[in-house]
This record gives structure tokens, sequence and C-alpha cells, in this order.
């Protein structure tokens, strides 16, 4: 019997802010403190799936 | 004096020394807050003047338009309370200044309006390991409970609902500014304190 791949593709952080509804045209701050501005390729960054990454957009005001 | 608190507790909040990061909506709302819960030495940095339009959320008043917000703060601060060690610079804040200004202070907050400045003191200060609060997404009207705080790091919390940027006929108003600046001052305080933020 043929086994179904069940191979995950890989997750980028682009992938999971695309989940989210957050584009990569503002600045976005991830928590172990890295920051991408704008158009960043966050297609290129890698998303560890069991690790929890939680995202800050900056924009203005204050 | 707040006296709410305990000896200990007043001795934490009058040993400690808070970094503001502009002194518009966000810092001059959160210096108050500070002030009152029982915070006395500050370093608060802006380079602008009391205009017509901040009066709809920063904490200043009519008789001081034209005026430093710097000298208008401090003056509104003493009238809380005038026992303050306060470090007022008139001074606008870069890449190459911001890490001397805040040197001594034991949790910086940013309080600045643009999204540049705010990128500013998040790069430079976050490699420090200094203890920061900022905030981003505090414009416009309603949708209290999207204004959020996520925790990114150990060292630095987010305050705001991270979307609603001033712009596009959307303004920065008292009560969402209003709420993000409490929650500023509020998390100083649980760091202050040691209690859960």
């Amino acid at each position: 019997m043929d086994e179904k791949n069940t191979e995950k593709a890989a997750l980028s952080l682009k992938d999971v802010l695309d989940a989210k509804g957050i584009d990569s045209k503002t600045t976005i701050v991830d928590c172990q403190g890295t920051i991408y501005p704008p158009g960043s390729d966050l297609a290129s960054v890698p998303y560890v799936e069991d690790a929890k990454i939680e995202v800050f957009r900056v924009v203005s005001g204050g | 004096m707040n006296t709410y608190l305990t000896e200990n507790e007043r001795r934490i909040l009058e040993g400690a020394r808070i970094g503001i990061a502009g002194a518009g909506g966000l810092g001059s709302n959160c210096a108050v807050h500070l002030v009152r819960a029982g915070v006395r030495r500050l370093v608060i940095c802006d380079f602008d003047v009391v205009n017509e339009s901040n009066l709809n959320r920063q904490f200043y008043f009519r008789d001081q338009l034209g005026r430093k917000k710097v000298d208008a703060l401090e003056e509104n601060l003493r009238r809380i309370e005038p026992d303050l060690d306060l470090d007022m610079r008139d001074l606008r804040l870069d890449s190459g200044n911001i890490s001397a200004v805040f040197a001594d202070c034991d949790i910086v907050v940013e309080a600045f309006d643009s999204a540049d400045a705010k990128i500013m003191l998040l790069q430079s200060l976050m490699p420090m390991g200094k203890r920061l609060v900022t905030a981003s997404g505090l414009a416009g009207w309603g949708r209290s409970g999207e204004i959020v705080l996520r925790r990114m790091g150990p060292n630095v919390i987010a305050i705001g609902d991270g979307t609603t940027s001033v712009g596009n006929g959307i303004a920065p108003h008292s009560p969402r500014v209003g709420i993000a600046a409490a929650m500023e001052a509020n998390t100083v305080i649980a760091w202050l304190l040691d209690r859960p933020v």
C-alpha cells in the first residue's frame, strides 16, 4: 500500500502573519526582539511551529 | 503622597528612575499616572511646544499654549506632587543620544507619536536589555478591548491594538490614548513592585 506523504511544508513567518491578516507593509517586532522593517522578506524567515511567536506591528500615534 | 502604599512599596517607587520618551498624549498622561502612583524620579524628553491640537488628549491646559512641553509638564506634575526629582530634557531623541539619556533609568516608556521614532527606540534600547514599555495602535474611537498588552520577550511590553494608525482620517483621541498611557504606567508600577503585568 502506498503511504501517504504526510510531511508538512516548512512554515515561514509570512505564512503565520498571513493567517493573522498582518502584511509586511508595517514594521513587525517579534518576541525575540527582532525588528522586521517594512518590505522585509518574511517568507525567508522560518517559523518554528511549536514556538510561541508574538508579533507586534509598529504604527504611528501617541 | 499615595496613602494607599505600604512603606516598602513607597520606598521602591520613590527609589526608581523612570524614563519617558515623548511628552505628548502617551507621555504626559503616563507621567501623571506614575506621579500619582508614587514615582518621584523621572527623565522626560520632548522637543515640542504645546499647541491647540494637543489639548484633545495631552495633559496640558489652554493657558500653556506655546510653552515648551517639558516646562509645562513639569509645572503640571509638581502641582500634583511638589517633591519630585525631574530631569526634563528639551531634546529631540535619536539613535545617537537616546542610550545616554536613559542610561540611568530602570524602565523606559516609549511615548512617541511617529512609527519611525518608536522603531528607533526599540532598535537602540532593546539590545541593552533595558526594560521597555512601548505602545502602538491607539488612534480612533471605541474598541477599548482591543488595546491589549503583549509580552515581547522578558524585557519588553507592547501595548495597543497594533493596527490603528493615525492618518487617513483617523485621529488620536483622549479616551483611547489615555487607556494606552494608563496601561503603560500600570506596567511600570507592576514591574517595580514585582507584580504580574
